[in-house]
């Protein structure tokens, strides 16, 4: 089915048409949910509303970009916009926290790691890791992404961040350097904390 | 090679994008640093939890739900298109909205109407206190006279 075939049927509300776009494009669009979320149901969640606009704003794609693109287009804005609001309710609890003086006065920092061994566990290593890219500025963020997880060329990375194919390569290389300097950082640090934990452990 | 620059070419090295001589200097540094040879294995693990990521596959009923809630749109749609281009309720639609129409207009007639009965309720009043008072009108026929004297 061509581009414009699926979108006059998807205009039309075809049913055919829109099982096939599901059945295309839903899983995907969960998928790149998923890698900037790091959750499955706010990213099957978000990968509805995805669906939902494309049905809704149909009438209004002028084709200047390929379907694919302009679907994933809406995913990672979609994306970066429950990123952005998640930060701003977490602000706000934390305020909130704060305010009201709540028994929790422990912080991540005054966490003794919870094994002995100087091995990160996979689970922790995920968790790094995510809030490694997490950490990391949206452009490049979502260039890396779309590289590492979906394997997209950088020219249709090009297309769906609307830049181009150099600052695709150039965000790419940035995001790689950061991502490196942040998880050397981090991985250093763990093993240190380890040791000390061991270390106090063996003293008592 | 010395660890900060085995620490800034990690990614590079897992990466496979390296010169060959670069590769034998940093394999060299690996055997021999202990740190940053545990640093090199966290990466390559690191790189697996990516890979791990890529192959996870969501919810098998995930699409089902999907064609269900838009199926459901469409139907939501469908009636209201359905009910607005029945050519039996076209009258109604119209009458309803020139009845619409109509009430506004009353509305907005009495909202300006308000404003001149209260002013001319008022004149009556200076009119009638004028009058017990043997005060001239001024702003009327008076008003002439006296100019013309």
């Amino acid at each position: 089915m061509t581009d414009k075939e699926l979108i006059s049927g998807i205009i039309n509300r075809d049913h055919t048409t829109i099982q096939y776009l599901v059945s295309t494009y839903h899983k995907k669009v969960i998928k790149t949910a998923y890698y900037f979320l790091h959750d499955m149901n706010d990213a099957e969640d978000l990968a509805q509303d995805v669906c939902i606009e494309i049905l809704e704003s149909a009438a209004h794609f002028k084709g200047n970009s390929s379907l694919n693109t302009w679907i994933y287009r809406i995913a990672v804005n979609k994306s970066l916009n429950f990123i952005r609001k998640n930060k701003r309710k977490q602000l706000f609890s934390q305020l909130e926290s704060i305010f009201r003086k709540t028994d929790e006065t422990t912080s991540l920092e005054n966490i003794e790691p919870a094994i002995v061994d100087t091995q990160v566990d996979d689970a922790e290593r995920r968790m790094i890791l995510e809030k490694t890219i997490s950490s990391l500025p949206e452009n490049q963020r979502t260039a890396f992404i779309l590289s590492k997880y979906d394997d997209m060329a950088y020219k249709e990375i090009a297309e769906i961040m609307n830049v181009s194919l150099a600052s695709v390569e150039q965000l790419l290389h940035r995001a790689k350097m950061n991502l490196q300097k942040k998880l050397v950082v981090h991985f250093s640090e763990y093993s240190i904390k380890n040791k000390n934990h061991e270390l106090r452990k063996f003293q008592k | 090679m010395n660890c900060a620059s085995f620490r800034s070419s990690i990614l590079a090295y897992t990466e496979q994008d390296f010169h060959s001589y670069s590769v034998r200097d940093f394999e060299f540094h690996s055997h021999e640093c202990a740190a940053c040879a545990h640093l090199l294995s966290e990466f390559r693990l690191t790189q697996e939890i990516i890979g791990k990521d890529k192959s996870i596959e969501p919810n098998p009923f995930a699409d089902t739900r999907m064609i269900q809630r838009l199926e459901n749109l469409r139907e939501r749609e469908s009636v209201w298109i359905y009910l607005f281009s029945l050519p039996r309720f076209r009258p109604l639609y119209l009458s309803f909205g020139l009845v619409l129409a109509m009430l506004l207009g009353v509305f907005l007639g009495l909202e300006e109407g308000v404003l001149p009965a209260v002013n001319s309720h008022n004149n009556t009043d200076i009119d009638l206190i004028r009058t017990e008072l043997n005060v001239p009108d001024m702003m009327g026929d008076d008003a002439i006279l006296f100019a013309n004297e």
